[in-house]
């Protein structure tokens, strides 16, 4: 098969897709294939939404058809240069690790075959990448985990994990922003604001930008609560 | 100005516009009303503009008092709506006194329905909507007591107007769901796309305005069932590895890993909002342009109906 394709999503909708899997360099195009689109300003275009490997563009049928959005598109993704248009920022988000508020912290030292201590050293030292916001409500997929914390997801999820939970479940990272049902293991817990419905937009971070969840103790973790994350600059 | 006391908010009522726009890139799901086409008509009947913030009354109980003169406008299911005990058929406005007694006692037919009021409901914006989305902290249900109040209008005053028979939307019992097929078809098997097809599903009580779940034959998977998370839409029909499908609606999360079989049309997402746990639907595959003509034909229908009414369009602000 060659990528990307082009397919409809009922009949509003152009699903384009790249190689089935979660790479940055993939994800990246996918990115700046959005930015592209949305700076056309299209009187048809709805919205945009993307994923790992995915993007949605929503057009209005009263407008235009689904042949000519598919055309329109593919002249766009044809024109794309490797450079990307958007320099990510690179944010701290001090994170509490294990105790009440890393559940699995002790089941995933024991998966890897390493101590809770220097699970949280690993996880905490890596700088992830912000795929992209989805799910509900701005929640940030990761990408970046390093292999040796790659963990299977539960089996069965929980029904009710905390907003700020930070944890991971195979190849990918996260950070909850509401709270909900979840099969990731979660290792600590952050108190920053990461979603707010009543600020446009909802969430202090872009797709592309780089994240480190820094150990700091309780106290000062909660002493951070309702912060935004600590912006560190450009990478 | 003050519009009504709520002496009892019903099963669900909350305000509901045409939904939260350009925020689904952050996560954020549309929302808006189930029924779109009961809202918009609700507005229009009492010369709001098509997107202004009406009540969506789900399953009935809501009652409540007028606090001053009203027009409004009921459309969407007959939920038995009553002013002081009198029953009125949906699809029409009325000019309420102060004073009022407004019910809508119990379901006869469909499950959503719509009041609309001239000037429309001050309801809190959240990212440029006032659609309530609950488990995103944005607003909540209607409570008891509640004092809900009213944009003033001056807008002109308008007949109380039934809408004629011709011009209702063809509503509730239609049936099958047209869908279009895809976009991960080639993950399910003969058999399974031949199941979806041709069955019986039964909505499942655990169905809200974020999904419908469906009860019904298994729809079996080549291989795995799931798929790297990918953006969906209210609409998308997903299979999980049970081989259940789940409906997404109006309040539905912007991405998801299950693969999709199919997605209801627009046009018939209304008949779907309209659907009670319980009922049977089936699914029926049609091509876009059938899709296109659907959609075409109802905003024909709007707009012949705008034309011909003694109410317009809204007026300039």
């Amino acid at each position: 098969m060659s990528w990307p394709t082009y397919q409809p999503l009922g009949d509003n909708g152009l699903l384009i897709s790249y190689e089935e899997k979660i790479d940055p360099n993939i994800n990246g195009r996918v990115r700046f294939l959005s930015e592209k689109i949305e700076e056309h300003g299209f009187l048809w275009l709805c919205e945009v939404v993307f994923s790992f490997r995915s993007l949605l563009v929503i057009y209005d049928p009263h407008r235009i058809r689904f042949p000519e959005v598919a055309k329109t598109i593919k002249r766009i993704e044809g024109t794309l240069q490797a450079s990307q248009a958007y320099s990510p920022n690179l944010y701290e988000i001090p994170t509490a690790y294990g105790g009440p508020y890393g559940p699995d912290l002790k089941r995933v030292a024991k998966f890897c075959g390493l101590s809770p201590q220097a699970i949280i050293e690993i996880f905490s030292s890596t700088v992830f990448t912000v795929y992209f916001l989805g799910f509900l409500c701005a929640q940030p997929y990761l990408g970046g985990l390093p292999e040796t914390l790659h963990v299977p997801r539960l089996e069965s999820p929980r029904l009710h994990v905390p907003a700020g939970s930070v944890g991971m479940g195979g190849i990918q990272a996260g950070v909850i922003t509401i709270d909900q049902p979840s099969g990731f293991n979660y290792i600590g817990r952050t108190f920053l604001s990461l979603y707010d419905p009543l600020k446009i937009p909802p969430t202090y971070l872009k797709a592309g930008d780089r994240i480190v969840f820094p150990s700091l103790s309780e106290d000062q973790v909660l002493k951070l609560k309702g912060n935004p994350p600590i912006l560190k600059g450009q990478r | 100005m003050k519009g009504f006391k709520v002496i009892d908010p019903g099963a669900l009522t909350l305000y509901q516009d045409l939904g939260r726009k350009g925020f689904r890139k952050y996560g954020i799901p549309v929302s808006g009303a189930m029924d779109s086409m009961a809202l918009r008509v609700a507005n229009l009947l009492v010369g709001n503009s098509d997107s202004e913030v009406g009540l969506e009354v789900t399953l009935g109980g809501l009652k409540m008092i007028t606090l001053n003169p009203l027009h409004v406008a009921v459309t969407g299911a007959d939920l038995h709506f009553t002013i002081n005990g009198e029953y009125f058929p949906p699809w029409r406005s009325f000019h309420l006194k102060a004073g009022n007694r407004v019910h809508f006692k119990n379901r006869k037919t469909g499950l959503r329905s719509y009041l609309a009021v001239q000037g429309g409901f001050p309801a809190p914006i959240f990212l440029g909507s006032g659609s309530v989305f609950q488990r995103g902290h944005m607003g909540t249900p209607i409570s008891k007591d509640e004092t809900l109040e009213i944009k003033e209008s001056n807008r002109r005053s308008l007949d109380e107007i039934k809408i004629p028979e011709k011009y209702l939307p063809r509503i509730s019992e239609r049936n099958p769901i047209r869908v279009i097929m895809g976009p991960q078809v080639d993950r399910f098997t003969e058999e399974g796309i031949r199941q979806f097809l041709h069955s019986i599903y039964k909505i499942k009580s655990q169905s809200d305005r974020m999904a419908y779940r469906l009860d019904g034959p298994r729809i079996s998977h080549h291989g795995k069932a799931d798929i790297i998370s990918e953006p969906v839409m209210p609409g998308s029909i997903q299979v999980p590895k049970d081989g259940s499908p789940i409906i997404l609606m109006a309040d539905a999360q912007v991405t998801g890993g299950y693969a999709k079989i199919a997605n209801v049309i627009r046009a018939d997402m209304r008949v779907l909002a309209q659907k009670m746990p319980g009922e049977q639907i089936h699914f029926e595959a049609v091509e876009l342009e059938a899709a296109y003509r659907a959609l075409e034909e109802e905003e024909i229908l709007l707009s012949e109906f705008q034309k011909s009414g003694p109410f317009g369009v809204p007026d300039p602000m």
